[in-house]
């Protein structure tokens, strides 16, 4: 590999990472921000869909940024290569990053699948998680008092935790990079 | 459920998820065996972007005919399997000819074989063995990931019930 696609592939792993982490630990402020705060007047909107919608446009950021990690990543090791480490402390990190990158991406998928379903809840549509009976009954709940106070923690709670774990997998990015 | 009624979001995001863990699944694997030097070493960074890029779009494509006709949030486990093990049999089809349609291009334009006739015949063998193999590594893959989606649901479920 050139030195200039080598800065590249380095250059794009480093952006994605950066979207993934700026974005959850916004998206997580934002969600903190609205707790608790009541409508003082018809203007206000005391409802999910602003953060929704933030957060809607975050999973769409995060998961194109996790593709772009993903080969980039791949790209990374390969400049590495032949000399890739098959045992010792290096490797015992690279395992333990990419072991804790699949549980991000499966927490991720939960928390994506947890904001689509509270969209379709508002748009009054099909839903994830709720089951095919429950979606009989359903009818557009644009409503303030529908999405309630759990949803919100969830949300919180679950840009809290993927803020958390990526500044984690970025320490052992930095091990592997310095260490 | 109409295609329409499909989140785009619901199906990027599986189609990511499922393309990214292969990728690292992959990668384990080529740690654990100790192959990772040579393989990645080997492999040209254009051709590697290519490879994921295609494996990233086959994928997608196949999960949003999917999810254009199966809903996952009403659709039982064994419900799921049927269709997944189809369209994940695709999908490692798919990817499969992408692979193919590179290497026979390079092999064509190396002009390292006698004649003609051995490089059809060459090519004819690894399309059938390998369509083959694809069809059946996709449909095994595609059952983990119809297990993987619904335990996500199911996780949906349990912590926002209806």
């Amino acid at each position: 590999m050139s030195l200039a696609t080598e800065l590249a592939v380095r250059w794009v792993h480093v952006l994605a990472v950066s979207l993934l982490l700026g974005g959850s630990a916004l998206t997580w402020l934002a969600l903190r921000q609205r707790r608790g705060t009541p409508a003082r007047g018809a203007g206000d909107d005391p409802s999910l869909a602003p953060t929704l919608a933030l957060a809607g446009g975050y999973e769409w950021l995060f998961w194109l940024a996790v593709g772009l990690l993903a080969v980039t990543g791949v790209g990374n090791l390969g400049a590495m290569a032949p000399a890739i480490p098959t045992s010792g402390p290096w490797t015992t990190t690279l395992v333990a990053k990419l072991l804790l990158l699949v549980a991000l991406l499966l927490g991720s998928a939960w928390r994506t699948l947890l904001v689509v379903r509270l969209r379709a809840e508002i748009a009054g549509g099909a839903t994830v998680g709720a089951g095919a009976n429950a979606r009989e009954d359903r009818t557009p709940r644009a409503d303030h008092a529908a999405l309630d106070a759990r949803s919100r923690s969830l949300l919180r709670r679950s840009y809290a935790a993927t803020t958390l774990v990526l500044g984690v997998l970025l320490a052992l990015a930095e091990v592997l990079a310095h260490g | 459920m109409a295609e329409s009624d499909t989140d785009p979001l619901l199906v990027a995001t599986l189609a990511t998820l499922h393309t990214v863990l292969l990728v690292v699944v992959g990668v384990l694997g080529l740690l654990a065996t100790g192959a990772a030097g040579d393989l990645l070493g080997g492999l040209d960074t254009l051709v590697g972007v290519l490879l994921f890029g295609a494996l990233w779009g086959v994928v997608a494509l196949t999960h949003r005919r999917l999810f254009g006709r199966v809903d996952l949030a009403g659709t039982s486990l064994v419900g799921l399997l049927r269709p997944a093990v189809v369209h994940g049999a695709l999908t490692g089809w798919l990817f499969f000819l992408v692979l193919f349609l590179l290497v026979a291009a390079a092999f064509a334009t190396s002009g390292g074989f006698a004649s003609l006739g051995d490089l059809l015949t060459s090519l004819s063998i690894v399309l059938g063995a390998g369509s083959v193999l694809s069809l059946l590594v996709g449909a095994a893959v595609g059952v983990v990931g119809a297990v993987v989606d619904r335990a996500l649901v199911r996780a949906v479920g349990l912590a926002l019930p209806a």
